[in-house]
């Protein structure tokens, strides 16, 4: 869906079309649901964020400002519930055994969940808006400028900042022995 | 290791799929439904500031006529509130008046069933649902604009007309006396609103004949304009990209204000 398209779901949830609702709950449930992930790091509070970010976007649709960056608007609020959520959650939520086992219980899938939960753990490596800007980038698909829009930084801080957290990453995944069996 | 290895492994190591249970949570929800504000209007086309102005003005004097005959200005509750919570600029009309029966109306643009509309207005009690009239409207292929000062009555209404545009429903009303390719009205929340004929939009093209229809006819996914076909009455044609059975004609001569010069697309079909 393009931003046009997306800009238009929008002003006609606004008028109270479900049916649009629906097309922009599909468009955009995985990349929120990803986002939400990496910021609270528990399956369960991603899911209620998801839930609060398409609430309010119901609520709030009839105050967007057509033919800005949908994508940033949807992100902003989403990032907005993620705050919400950890400020209401401050207790550290990790991503324990049990999480793990109810995630995914075919063996065959063990190996990409270990996988997740490495990453997820590599992303708390990172600061707040470094995990941002990274999730952001890689799962939601958003551009750099429109990163930038969300979080309310420069182009040039967001990009500077993605580098930093990708040497990070690097470093992590080096420590862990990712990519151990390959030649450098 | 390379970026684009770290980006791709993470990439794959977060393929999860949101649970759908959400979609059930939120289905029921209500939408807070709001009518034009200056704010939405700057994604439409300018054609709609004229509209909600006219509208709001058509409420006012319908209202103003209704209540005067009916001869209890003062014992009825309004039927038009501002809403006091935003800029002032945007009227609702409340869902009490239930005088006149619920029929689909056309270019309505709150939820679609009474329930919907119902559940809406309870939210909060400041806002209730909104109803779009639209400027302009189409019916076989006649372009049609509403008529602000009618003071058309439920009497004055005859035979209901209905006509599927794509899969979007037009329902009419005709008016006693006035043949309906000159002139119907609609009813929105009991107001009447009057539409008189002003461009037929039957017209020719590459040997194919079209005929216009309404703009909610295709209104998503966003009708794409391709290759240039050709003037006809001064008003451009294109191709409707996907759409091997109808075209897209530019109806700016008609409908643009003070001179503006945005393209005003609207789908004309085949008519065989």
């Amino acid at each position: 869906m393009t931003g046009r398209q997306l800009d238009l779901c929008i002003c006609e949830i606004a008028k109270g079309n479900r049916e649009a609702l629906r097309q922009l709950y599909d468009e955009m449930k995985n990349p929120i649901y990803l986002f939400a992930l990496s910021l609270v790091k528990d399956y369960q509070l991603a899911e209620d964020v998801q839930e609060e970010t398409f609430l309010a976007v119901m609520q709030s649709a009839r105050n967007y400002k057509g033919g800005t960056n949908p994508k940033a608007w949807i992100f902003s609020i989403a990032r907005n519930c993620c705050m919400d959520s950890i400020k209401a959650n401050s207790k550290c939520i990790c991503v324990d055994d049990e999480t793990l086992a109810s995630f995914s219980k075919k063996e065959d899938e063990r190996e990409k969940t270990e996988n997740t939960v490495i990453v997820m753990e590599a992303l708390s490596s990172l600061s707040e808006d470094e995990r941002m800007i990274v999730s952001l980038y890689m799962f939601s698909g958003l551009k750099q400028t429109e990163i930038a829009k969300v979080l309310g930084m420069s182009y040039l801080s967001v990009r500077s900042k993605y580098g930093y957290a990708i040497k990070k990453l690097k470093r992590y995944f080096k420590e862990k022995g990712v990519f151990a069996d390959e030649t450098p | 290791m390379k970026r684009r290895k770290i980006e791709k492994y993470m990439k794959d190591a977060m393929k999860i799929y949101a649970p759908e249970s959400v979609w059930e949570r939120i289905k029921s929800e209500p939408i807070l439904v709001y009518m034009d504000t200056n704010k939405q209007r700057r994604s439409y086309r300018k054609t709609h500031r004229r509209a909600a102005v006219c509208a709001v003005a058509a409420f006012v004097i319908i209202a103003a006529v209704a209540a005067i005959n009916k001869g209890n200005v003062f014992q009825q509750p309004p039927i038009i509130g501002e809403n006091s919570t935003d800029s002032g600029n945007s009227l609702f009309i409340t869902d009490d008046d239930t005088t006149l029966s619920a029929a689909p109306i056309p270019g309505e643009t709150q939820g679609a069933s009474t329930e919907d509309a119902t559940s809406s207005s309870k939210i909060d009690s400041g806002v209730s649902m909104g109803v779009c009239i639209p400027y302009y409207m189409i019916l076989n292929h006649r372009l049609y604009s509403a008529n602000c000062e009618s003071g058309l009555m439920q009497a004055d209404l005859g035979a209901e007309y209905t006509e599927m545009q794509n899969e979007y429903k037009v329902t009419v009303y005709s008016i006693k006396g006035v043949p309906i390719n000159e002139s119907f009205a609609i009813k929105a929340n009991g107001m009447i609103i009057r539409y008189d004929f002003i461009f037929d939009g039957e017209f020719e093209i590459d040997g194919e004949k079209y005929g216009i229809v309404d703009r909610q006819a295709y209104f998503y996914p966003e009708p794409q304009k391709g290759d240039y076909l050709g003037t006809v009455g001064g008003m451009k044609v294109y191709e409707f990209s996907g759409n091997d059975e109808a075209v897209l004609i530019d109806l700016n001569p008609i409908v643009a204000i003070d001179g503006d010069t945005d393209e005003f697309l609207y789908a004309a079909e085949k008519i065989s």
